[in-house]
């Protein structure tokens, strides 16, 4: 078979189908893209970068193992759907912690102390820093549902139809639900400034 | 009117959430991705699967045609078979015929039938034989087996 060369334009399912005909570069290209998606989300829901590194490769690793099942159905949706289930029996195992801020990583170094961006000025960054921080410390602060649905938005770019499709509720419990977090992350940036 | 509602909450939970997407993104987007060594993790795992799937679709190919090869041979021997039968059938007609041909140019009374009896009257004929005499007693051996 020849193999075939993968291309940023190829569609998901394209790159998934590339890869269940024995090409592994299709497959890196497919990790490339929902890299920083799938990690952010799994960051922001257990607080932590080992177990958040840990589902991400779990995810992966049931991706490849079901390529050549994969049918017509989105493949976002489908990669969601393994996520979530992963994370519900991460949750049933572990009750994972909610704050990015007091959760420390393997380097004995909380997160939100890595905000830090060697592309900037130092003033630059240390202010857009600030606010990364800030905006992180209000999300940790989300109710799991909130939190979840904002990080699927903010981080997965899905849409509030997707959202309700993966999470199985309706759409008007989606936006509902997103509304509650938005409404929530301005009354704790609003009080966290303040300090 | 219910879509109409929808869409102007979706609206507005988007504008909502424009005020807080870019920090979050900055955020997540400092904290970086997942380290090297998941992803070297995740890459060999890849070559791994597609690797055992090459074997499998090879070792499929293999049986596949030794599957092929076989019904052929069952073909090819079920036609011989047939052939042969055939071959034999036709042998063994006309070896009667042949024998109906020659008994009748012998004897013009005798005709090939499907009736066993006559098959049987046929058989001890060719040997020199004919019923009633093969089972019928000479006068002096009668009078012997009287006592």
């Amino acid at each position: 078979m020849k193999p075939v060369i993968p291309d940023e334009q190829m569609t998901d399912a394209e790159l998934l189908f590339a890869y269940s005909k024995g090409d592994v570069a299709a497959m890196d290209c497919l990790v490339g893209r929902y890299r920083q998606a799938f990690f952010s989300w799994f960051l922001g829901m257990t607080g932590s970068r080992a177990d958040a590194e840990d589902l991400f490769q779990d995810l992966w690793v049931r991706v490849i193992r079901n390529a050549d099942r994969f049918e017509n159905v989105s493949f976002r949706a489908w990669m969601w759907q393994i996520a979530r289930n992963l994370l519900i029996d991460f949750r049933r195992k572990k009750k994972p912690s909610v704050s990015l801020d007091a959760v420390e990583d393997d380097e004995d170094q909380p997160l939100l102390e890595q905000l830090v961006s060697p592309d900037r000025s130092p003033a630059e960054d240390l202010e857009q820093a600030d606010l990364a921080r800030l905006a992180m410390r209000a999300v940790g602060q989300l109710p799991a549902v909130q939190r979840e649905i904002f990080l699927m938005r903010v981080q997965g770019d899905l849409s509030f139809s997707e959202i309700a499709e993966t999470l199985k509720i309706p759409l008007n419990t989606a936006l509902g639900r997103m509304h509650d977090a938005t409404t929530k992350l301005r009354l704790i940036m609003a009080k966290e400034m303040k300090k | 009117m219910s879509d109409n509602l929808t869409d102007l909450n979706e609206a507005g939970v988007l504008r909502e959430l424009a005020a807080f997407a870019p920090q979050v993104r900055d955020g997540f987007a400092r904290i970086g991705g997942p380290s090297d060594s998941v992803l070297d993790a995740i890459r060999a795992e890849a070559a791994k699967a597609a690797a055992e799937r090459r074997r499998a679709l090879r070792l499929n190919v293999v049986f596949r045609r030794l599957a092929a090869a076989a019904v052929f041979a069952l073909l090819l021997g079920g036609s011989f078979q047939t052939y042969q039968r055939y071959h034999s059938n036709n042998a063994r007609e006309q070896t009667l015929t042949l024998l109906s041909i020659s008994l009748a140019t012998q004897d013009g009374a005798y005709s090939l039938s499907d009736d066993t009896s006559e098959l049987a009257h046929l058989l001890l004929t060719m040997q020199g034989l004919d019923q009633e005499s093969f089972f019928s007693v000479p006068d002096e051996e009668a009078g012997l087996l009287w006592l």
